[in-house]
């Protein structure tokens, strides 16, 4: 399953460091498409792609507000 | 006038599409700070995912947790409530950042030891400034004190003060 990451919201480090985190369970995939980092996840078992791939994306937003910091 | 239900023709919408609710709104009414400031929040209920829809708009899809108890429509009207809460925290963090800067900064000025109070000197302005007519007060008061003057008998020792009268309970016949 696919999802993309606009790059005016989601910083490449944060990306990068949920790929790194989500690499031991599923099968993760980036590549570039202008604006977007685009993800592609495959955990192996379809029932469950779409959960893997919401929490890949809060992950993501966990690591965007962390790296913006507490204001 | 009649409220209207629906607000599709404002800047700051939502809809339900499947199994997930959008909402979409201008990206100057509400900061990047705001926006994300609410997507922490729903963390714990849902996955969120924050998208430009175009040059102006900021779209947020919200697809609820598979335990989560909150319907779409519900979770798509907190999320709106709470990007307004953000917006106003941060509108106020910035009103009052002097204030509270200046209070931080005197609070560890005045935390700090002056060089001659380090070695068990006389604390220098350790009194904090007082209005002119208390401190005029404070000022006669200590010129008629003086630390010999006890006119309470607060200096008496206990023993001293309350010897001979249980010495005579003790032994009426001795006194």
């Amino acid at each position: 399953m696919k999802t993309r990451f606009h790059k005016k919201l989601y910083p490449a480090r944060a990306v990068k460091l949920a790929v790194e985190a989500f690499a031991e369970v599923a099968t993760v995939t980036v590549t570039k498409d202008g604006d977007y980092t685009v993800v592609d996840l495959e955990s192996g078992d379809c029932a469950e792609d779409a959960e893997y791939l919401g929490e890949f994306e809060n992950y993501v937003l966990g690591e965007t507000i962390s790296m913006r910091g507490v204001k | 006038m009649p409220a209207k239900k629906t607000d599709s023709g404002s800047e700051f919408r939502a809809t339900v599409k499947g199994d997930s609710a959008v909402i979409k709104f201008h990206k100057s009414l509400y900061s990047t700070d705001a926006l994300f400031g609410t997507a922490f929040v729903f963390l714990d209920r849902c996955y969120v995912h924050c998208d430009m829809a175009d040059a102006d708009h900021v779209e947020v899809v919200l697809v609820p947790r598979s335990e989560s108890k909150w319907s779409l429509a519900e979770l798509a009207g907190e999320f709106k409530n709470e990007m307004v809460n953000q917006a106003l925290r941060f509108k106020l963090a910035k009103q009052t950042e002097k204030v509270r800067t200046m209070i931080v900064g005197r609070a560890i000025g005045e935390s700090i030891p002056e060089e001659g109070n380090a070695q068990g000197g006389p604390v220098a302005n350790a009194v904090p400034e007082l209005p002119p007519e208390v401190a005029k007060l404070l000022s006669e008061e200590e010129e008629s004190l003086d630390f010999l003057d006890d006119p309470f008998g607060i200096a008496v020792p206990w023993e001293e003060k309350y010897k001979k009268d249980e010495a005579a309970k003790a032994d009426p016949d001795k006194v």
